[in-house]
């Protein structure tokens, strides 16, 4: 094509050196890792709030599970629906009862969940009852390999559990990178900070005592986003049960009827205007049909507010988050579902 | 296995203690290598390990029958052997589909219809570079530019050497198999070169081009939810992802290369400096160009029957090149692109002059070069396009204002492109890719401290596949 290389191109000039530069070359990317690694864990060991902040929430939550405050008689589990949706202080009004609210996100999927009554029944009393609040489009999911990292129990906890996911050495690694090696599972801040460095970015989740977390303002917006997203869900998703919510609704029934306290799983809040839909009603409905058959085998299981309420766009986040004096009207209907079916 | 990932690492760490456990015999480590490639190739689908010793052993057996056959017509039927194994098997797995699909369309536009006989076939990883190479070998033997490879090690060796099996740079048996067939002495020097050239390279790969992907990919994915200057960002974006993603892979591999005590190819000369479609094809993918040039473009004729001839050579040379990317319609009309510039920039500039240091006239050269990038830019709008539709949609909608979304796109775009510009600029300052390597001690190692912990920092965790491992 065209004439031969000429003498202009760049190319390589090796330098003369000898063994001291090289190992000076590889000690100091080995420093730079140490200092990385250890300088980062000690920055945010300082400086919580400048960490991810759904690690944050999550593993606050779980500390709170293991703690003398969790020790109640209803212990409300779940993902963001209900940790946003169900107050404590709303349920201990309508049951006569105590309660924690230790709801996690979606992304731990059911087996966080079922880790969590596991964890729960080997430090405290057996509660009464548990509430489960999930969401329709999270039972396909499994839990993400982030979160799994952070639950504050031993290493490899997850092999002396009822029920385990399968871990291939590759991922044991990655957890254990995530785990202990926080410049590399949690470098979006550091980029954060490096990309605005007069203003770095820092989040809380905000908690009352009881592990309830309030959201209080409205944004059209991310609602619009949510609904759009959950039509294209039931649109173009099949409706799926994932193998490790079946494994883990089997363990939590096998634990609620070894220890002697009911499960109730309860349908998280849902935007009205999605119900208004033909084709989102019917996912819902046949999602529904599926579940009930999922748990038909599992005696101590039992579902409350199966036709779920829901709430006009002002009084919700998104559409699964409930805001205002919603959060109040969900708890309490969720109450008196429980309500009702103990006196049944 | 990608070279960006934490098996890559406890991979290549194994390799070298194994290496050099046996260093006082190269025969023992060429066996090392072996073995080491193919389970290496393995890990990605080991089914495909058959093709690879097929290529192998076809070659090995026409390359010592070629060299031993003076009668004319044997020759070209032995080539021919070679050319149908490779080129079949390479057209089986890329390229059934596409031609079978466009030939189905093309009945329906005659009027007639026709059931698409289509395969779910799987495109093994890298069998576009590992077929160019191996043909290189039985090509050079055919014109007795090379003899053949006693060891039938030493050849399997050279067609999965694993550094560049996947993604090149596409070595020629009359380069790589000289260092194969015997000892290698692994020289400090070329340690230090390789272990810049893989910090670079993965910064390249895991910073720069991976946080590319990020700004390029849900643009490319829908592409009318943006417009104007966002669609402008993400082009330029995929210009910069592109060549980091391939050029640090070649880094990459040139640099473990070096580490073993070998030297590949290089594989990218500072191509966004080109000054004219000439230059720029001496500077990108240059295993590739150089192969088309050498293996394609001269046995067509190349430049010496005319100026109609030589266009159609180019022509040529530059659809199938586009073609070799992948099997779809944008690939060869980014070949047919770069086939134009080639063939008008040859009707004004019939001598070209490559790389004119720029002391002369600055100026017109940072115009030349300018005007080049532009062409180019354009020409990864063809290349990087998902439907033909988003072609008129960019060029329409590109021209256009600023949103949020585009400042926080631009505001992203320079801080993980930046520092390209100041090394690309001290290498081609200097004439010297490894510039970086001849500071003196201690500013090398901040340097070399800033380059590792802006990997670990803001490269991106996730480990994307290269780009070319697609082609």
């Amino acid at each position: 094509m065209t004439a031969p290389l000429n003498g202009q191109l760049p190319t390589e000039l090796i330098r003369k050196t000898n063994w001291r530069h090289l190992a000076g070359s590889i000690l100091t990317l080995v420093a730079t890792a140490l200092l990385l690694v250890f300088g980062f864990a000690g920055l945010l060991s300082a400086e919580p709030e400048l960490g991810n902040p759904t690690y944050n929430a999550f593993v606050t939550q779980w500390q709170r599970l293991k703690g003398p405050s969790a020790r109640v008689e209803t212990l409300i589990l779940g993902d963001s629906s209900g940790r946003h949706g169900v107050d404590p202080k709303v349920i201990d009004e309508v049951l006569h009862t105590t309660s924690v609210n230790v709801c996690t996100i979606g992304s731990a999927g059911l087996i966080n969940v079922a880790w969590q009554i596991e964890a729960y029944l080997a430090r405290h009393p057996v509660p009464r009852r548990v509430l489960i609040v999930h969401v329709y489009d999270l039972w396909r999911r499994e839990i993400e390999l982030p979160l799994m990292s952070h639950v504050p129990l031993p290493w490899g906890y997850w092999n002396r559990m009822r029920v385990s996911p399968d871990l291939d050495d590759e991922t044991t690694w990655d957890l254990f990178l995530e785990r202990y090696v926080p410049v590399l599972s949690q470098n979006k801040i550091v980029v954060g900070i490096a990309m605005r460095p007069w203003d770095p970015p820092r989040w809380k989740i905000k908690f009352d005592q009881s592990g309830f977390s309030a959201i209080r303002n409205a944004d059209p917006e991310i609602f619009r986003k949510d609904v759009r997203g959950q039509m294209w869900t039931a649109t173009h998703l099949e409706f799926v049960i994932g193998h490790q919510s079946r494994e883990a609704m089997t363990a939590i029934d096998e634990l609620a009827g070894e220890h002697g306290f009911d499960v109730f799983l309860v349908n998280a809040p849902i935007a009205e205007v999605l119900m208004q839909d033909a084709d989102f009603k019917a996912y819902y409905d046949n999602a529904q049909i599926e579940i009930d058959a999922m748990i038909a085998p599992l005696s101590n299981v039992h579902r409350i507010l199966r036709d779920p309420m829901r709430f006009p766009a002002e009084r919700m986040q998104n559409t699964d988050h409930v805001l205002g004096e919603a959060i109040a009207d969900y708890t309490r209907a969720v109450g008196l579902a429980v309500a009702v079916f103990e006196q049944d | 296995m990608l070279f960006n990932s934490y098996a890559f690492i406890a991979f290549f760490a194994a390799v070298l203690v194994l290496y050099f456990a046996v260093q006082r015999n190269y025969k023992w480590q060429n066996f090392v290598l072996l073995g080491a490639s193919y389970w290496f190739y393995g890990q990605w689908d080991a089914r495909f390990l058959g093709l690879l010793a097929a290529s192998t052993i076809i070659d090995y057996f026409v390359g010592r029958r070629l060299h031993a056959e003076v009668e004319p017509g044997r020759r070209r039927g032995l080539l021919g052997i070679s050319l149908a194994a490779n080129l079949g098997i390479l057209g089986f797995f890329k390229y059934f589909n596409f031609f079978a699909e466009s030939a189905t369309d093309l009945l329906g536009v005659l009027g007639l219809n026709a059931d698409p006989t289509t395969l779910n076939i799987i495109l093994p990883v890298g069998i576009s570079f590992y077929t160019f190479q191996t043909l290189s070998y039985t090509f050079d033997i055919y014109r007795r530019k090379l003899e053949p490879v006693g060891s039938f090690t030493d050849f399997a060796l050279f067609v999965a050497f694993f550094p560049q099996l996947v993604a090149g740079p596409i070595e020629r048996a009359s380069r790589l198999l000289p260092q194969i067939v015997r000892p290698r002495v692994v020289d400090i020097r070329q340690i230090n070169a390789g272990v810049f050239l893989m910090l670079w390279g993965y910064f390249k790969k895991a910073v720069i081009a991976d946080q590319m992907a990020l700004l390029v990919q849900p643009v490319f994915a829908s592409h009318t939810a943006y417009d104007g200057a966002e669609l402008l960002i993400a082009l330029l974006a995929f210009t910069v992802q592109i060549y980091c993603d391939f050029s640090g892979y070649s880094d990459i591999a040139r640099g473990v290369a070096k580490i073993l005590g070998f030297d590949l190819m290089i594989n990218f000369k500072l191509p966004y400096f080109a000054l004219n479609p000439s230059d720029f094809w001496l500077r990108w993918h240059v295993s590739l160009s150089t192969w088309l040039r050498d293996y394609l473009y001269i046995p067509l004729g190349g430049n010496r029957g005319g100026t109609l001839k030589t266009q159609r050579n180019l022509a040529i040379t530059m659809l199938l090149g586009g073609l070799w990317h992948g099997a779809a319609w944008n690939f060869i009309i980014w070949g047919a692109w770069h086939g134009t510039l080639l063939a008008l920039y040859r009707r004004f500039d019939p001598n070209p002059v490559h790389d004119r240091p720029i002391i002369g006239n600055p100026a017109r050269a940072l115009g030349q070069m300018g005007l080049m990038f532009v062409l180019t830019v354009f020409g990864w709008l063809l290349f990087r396009v998902e439907t033909l539709d988003q072609i008129p949609y960019f060029m329409l909608n590109m021209a256009g204002g600023l949103g949020e979304t585009g400042a926080d796109m631009i505001h992203r775009f320079a801080f993980f492109s930046w520092p390209l510009l100041p090394i690309q600029i001290w290498q081609y300052r200097t004439r010297n890719l490894l510039a970086p390597t001849t500071l003196p001690a201690v500013p090398r190692l901040l340097l070399y401290a800033a380059i590792f912990a802006g990997i670990v920092i803001f490269g991106v965790r996730e480990s994307m596949e290269f780009i070319y491992f697609q082609f």
